[in-house]
């Protein structure tokens, strides 16, 4: 049987060491279903950044196992693990990210070059997931003249545009209005249903649940809740 | 292979301007000293290298003709001459004395010629004649657009009026230039009698070296040597006191070029620190982080380059109307070797601000 796990977490901890040692996860296990979007909540301080970075394999647990699709990233080197953000995972940043010298459509097309695409069929593919998320006028300006709102779509456009199967936003709707945040959540939501790719997302904002296929919530680096949607 | 670097340097146009400007001004000096070298030593070995003599002959230890002073009595051209396969013999003089025009006073190098030179008269003549008279003299282009002074205008050498029979080019040994007179007045502006610096030697088998040595054997108390080691000698005696400084300058040229594109790239990369922490995240690895860093600098180098070797080629132009002692001889090998040492200097210069960029840590991107 195929086993839909995308991401397995198991017992993981981590611990910041320092003269006072910040236990930012302790023993969370949890299993992540492809093609869903999972949204993890809680206050400042429990835990959620601190679980993204581990499932980016941008830091290693303390102890305890991250696995995602079958691979434990505890075990992968620098190496590997650069090629696992390279070719599987899509980012989603609060602050946006943009690269301000390069216009939207480099910004998006870079992730492609990144993962050796040749710069034609870059810019073509970059500009078609723009005009997707309705920002395919604003190919050309730079992010400094685009609004909030532009700029996380660009954003997602970045994530999206190599397809990955797995994308991990912090906190995608801090920065923008009601009706924009919907439509960045409408967006990440539909890219589960259309291609099963798994999003993770980590908000403080109460309007993204109905968005999520699951909700976690964390405490002090706890899991202490575990929802499914009907249930959240 | 990503060009984000390109961008990078390009869209911050004052950073890369300034990046570009101090390695175009390490060029600049660097092409600038060896030009001058190049200028002066042309000018120092071209008058020895259009000679047709085999063999130069001398006083022993007088192994250059630029600081030489030993005389040879002139009976030597006579015993000389009594040598097996030399075909002529040419007696010079080289001294160093003061010229005087106007309020301009200079030390020229002066050659006293035969009525008769063949041998030892300059080949670059660019007017009026390559071998002075009694009472005249042959300058320098350089030392002639100095002293203001053109053909049948009157110079004092060491307090004798001799008046300008000719103008040479490539000539000019930059700290002074040759001049040429009649071995006759040299003679009584030294106060010597009959006496040769060197005597010029053509052979019948073109054996230089086969000469000097049997010259050496028969004649006695004299140095021969053939044409290409006099060349070798003159051209030691140049870099013996060129070189060291002109190498301390371009180390010091290299240690400013490498400081400043060290400098600057190092600051983008701290003004950048964000996007290459994103790019961390996002999938660019060490390799990629840290070729966006060295594009940046080795982008600044070649824009830098070219814009010092464009302001030479302007300077090229004008030099000679404003420094003409300054023999500038750019050859395409120094400007090839300026924009390697460029390309050098911006490598080095973004080994320690690339390192920076490939060890920022990916997981910064999730912090706020």
């Amino acid at each position: 049987m195929k086993d839909l796990t995308a991401v397995r977490l198991r017992a993981v901890s981590k611990v910041y060491a320092g003269s006072a040692p910040i236990r930012a996860l302790e023993n969370v296990s949890l299993d992540i279903t492809a093609g869903t979007l999972s949204l993890f909540e809680g206050p400042s301080g429990s835990g959620k950044t601190t679980l993204l970075s581990l499932i980016g394999g941008l830091d290693r647990p303390t102890n305890g196992h991250v696995t995602v699709f079958g691979a434990e990233l505890g075990n992968l080197p620098e190496r590997e693990l650069v090629k696992y953000r390279q070719t599987q995972l899509g980012f989603v940043f609060q602050d946006f990210k943009l690269i301000d010298v390069l216009t939207a459509l480099e910004n998006v097309a870079l992730a492609l070059r990144l993962r050796g695409m040749r710069r034609r069929a870059a810019l073509a593919r970059a500009r078609l997931v723009l005009e997707v998320l309705g920002v395919g006028s604003r190919c050309d300006s730079r992010p400094r003249d685009l609004s909030g709102g532009e700029q996380q779509r660009v954003a997602v456009a970045r994530a999206l545009a190599p397809q990955p199967r797995l994308i991990l936003a912090d906190e995608p709707t801090a920065n923008l209005d009601s009706m924009t945040g919907t439509d960045v959540m409408e967006a990440l939501k539909g890219v589960t249903h259309h291609r099963s790719t798994t999003v993770i997302v980590v908000s403080h904002d109460a309007r993204i649940a109905p968005h999520a296929d699951r909700v976690f919530r964390l405490l002090d680096g706890r899991l202490v809740e575990n929802l499914t949607r009907e249930a959240a | 292979m990503t060009w984000i670097g390109v961008h990078f340097a390009l869209r911050e146009p004052v950073r890369f301007g300034l990046t570009g400007c101090g390695l175009a001004c390490a060029v600049v000096l660097m092409v600038f000293l060896t030009g001058v070298y190049e200028g002066g030593v042309s000018g120092s070995l071209s008058y020895i290298a259009d000679t047709d003599a085999d063999v130069w002959v001398g006083r022993p230890g007088s192994w250059n003709l630029m600081r030489s002073s030993g005389i040879l009595p002139g009976s030597v051209g006579e015993r000389l001459r009594e040598v097996e396969g030399v075909e002529s013999v040419e007696p010079i003089l080289a001294a160093l004395l003061p010229a005087v025009v106007g309020q301009l006073r200079r030390s020229l190098l002066v050659i006293g010629l035969e009525d008769t030179a063949r041998s030892a008269r300059p080949r670059r003549v660019l007017d009026g004649l390559a071998v002075p008279g009694i009472g005249e003299i042959v300058i320098d282009r350089a030392f002639a657009m100095r002293a203001g002074v053109g053909l049948a205008d009157t110079i004092a050498l060491a307090g004798y009026p001799l008046a300008v029979a000719g103008i040479t080019d490539d000539t000019n040994l930059l700290v002074t230039q040759y001049a040429f007179v009649s071995r006759l007045d040299l003679l009584g502006a030294v106060g010597l009698g009959d006496g040769a610096t060197f005597f010029l030697v053509r052979t019948e088998s073109a054996d230089g070296a086969g000469l000097a040595a049997t010259i050496e054997q028969q004649v006695g108390g004299v140095a021969a040597y053939d044409r290409a080691t006099f060349l070798a000698n003159n051209r030691e005696e140049l870099e013996s006191g060129f070189l060291p400084v002109l190498w301390v300058i371009a180390v010091l040229g290299l240690v400013v070029g490498v400081s400043i594109v060290s400098i600057m790239t190092y600051t983008a990369v701290l003004d950048k620190r964000q996007d290459y922490v994103l790019l961390a995240a996002i999938g660019a690895g060490r390799a990629v982080r840290f070729s966006i860093v060295m594009q940046q600098a080795l982008l600044a180098a070649i824009v830098g380059s070219l814009a010092g070797l464009g302001f030479l080629a302007a300077l090229h132009r004008s030099l000679p109307v404003m420094v003409p002692e300054l023999p500038l001889r750019v050859e395409p090998w120094i400007g090839a070797t300026a924009v390697a040492g460029a390309l050098l200097m911006a490598a080095i210069g973004a080994v320690f601000p690339g390192r920076v960029a490939t060890q920022l840590t990916p997981l910064e991107a999730l912090r706020r």
